[in-house]
């Protein structure tokens, strides 16, 4: 991390050398391999619990529980294989309860890193998941929300009321560049309307990998350093006026969060938005 | 009943600075609600609520789903 340019201290797959890049290349693809592969046994071991004799908030533990671990094993495969290198802090396994947890999202491994770090999670999923014959078994066991549900807000109180987490991204979607910042008052409706407190967690990627818009063969010059900072979590209550409009109280918490991720992340260069645009 | 079109543009207008931290010089009649107004779709529910409280007149939320501009906004006040 810190010692990044002490490029001998890296591990193989940091060093920047064309045989490196072949082999990660090919590392990838196993990955991508792996990744289509393990999606099968899931889908095997999950009929299995459902037709289990246990209450059906049980099985949804073990379906939550499998996916973090699965999540982690297949981030500790990709480490081993130096496709990656990544650090948590704090390194234990984080266990809020009842909290909105929010990140930016500067890339495809994101929520596979919260996933895999973070005990019963909720996730918020878009709604073609929930008609994939792959996920739909795997969404619905989870118990997670599908992005177009009506009574959204009422089904995330009621996880939330029931000590579960749930993971938002403000951004919506994976970002271009790190201070790009874009946060929609998703977010904020979700802890305003339901009185949550949030934990915010940095991500960085360095060099940026896997981003949006980005072929999905396409890898960095070197391994990217994931980092992933569980910032203190944010009594929502005390950074809105609770006496101004539902509207406002939104807008003066997203404003807040982003406030909160700026001096964080790494100015991007004019010339960098300019060659974008 | 009968409203004055010149009022009600105001009214509405007035909804939207005091909800929404919007500028008055960006409230022209052809503003687009969600691209230029930065409006969406959990902020346009309590802007029906706002507009609810002072008109006293059942509306549909559905009347205005079609709604994209200030202006589409200020007609179908006008019609309830």
């Amino acid at each position: 991390m810190d010692n990044y340019n002490n490029i001998e201290s890296l591990p193989l797959g940091a060093k920047s050398h064309p045989a490196n890049t072949l082999y990660r290349a090919l590392g990838t693809a196993l990955c991508y391999a792996l990744f289509g592969l393990g999606a099968p046994v899931v889908s095997i071991i999950l009929p299995l619990i459902s037709i289990m004799p246990v209450s059906p908030s049980q099985k949804k533990q073990w379906t939550r529980a499998i996916i973090s671990k699965s999540c982690m094993f297949y981030l500790n495969t990709m480490k081993a294989l130096s496709l990656l290198t990544y650090s948590i802090k704090p390194t234990a396994t984080i266990a809020p309860k009842g909290k909105i947890i929010i990140a930016n999202h500067p890339s495809l491994l994101d929520a596979f890193f919260i996933l895999g770090m973070c005990n019963n999670l909720c996730c918020i999923t878009k709604s073609t998941l929930w008609k994939n014959p792959f996920t739909a078994l795997i969404v619905r066991m989870a118990d997670y929300i599908p992005n177009n549900c009506e009574d959204f807000i009422q089904q995330a109180q009621k996880r939330l009321n029931n000590g579960e987490n749930i993971l938002i991204f403000p951004e919506g979607t994976r970002n271009y560049y790190d201070d790009q910042l874009d946060f929609k008052r998703g977010a904020a409706n979700l802890a305003i309307l339901t009185e949550s407190d949030i934990v915010p967690i940095l991500i960085k990627c360095t060099p940026r990998a896997m981003q949006k818009g980005e072929k999905f063969y396409s890898i960095p010059a070197i391994a990217p350093l994931f980092s992933f900072d569980v910032l203190k979590t944010i009594e929502t209550k005390k950074h809105i006026k609770m006496d101004s409009p539902k509207t406002l109280q939104y807008r003066q918490l997203t404003r807040y969060l982003i406030d909160l991720y700026r001096p964080h992340l790494t100015k991007t260069e004019l010339l960098k938005s300019s060659d974008a645009a | 009943m009968k409203k004055n079109r010149t009022e009600v543009e105001e009214y509405i207008k007035e909804i939207l600075v005091e909800l929404f931290e919007i500028d008055k010089e960006e409230l022209k009649p052809e503003a687009k609600l969600y691209e230029d107004l930065d409006i969406d779709s959990i902020d346009a529910v309590e802007m029906l609520i706002e507009i609810k409280k002072t008109i006293k007149e059942d509306i549909n939320p559905e009347q205005f789903s079609d709604a994209k501009t200030l202006q589409d906004i200020v007609d179908i006040v006008i019609q309830l």
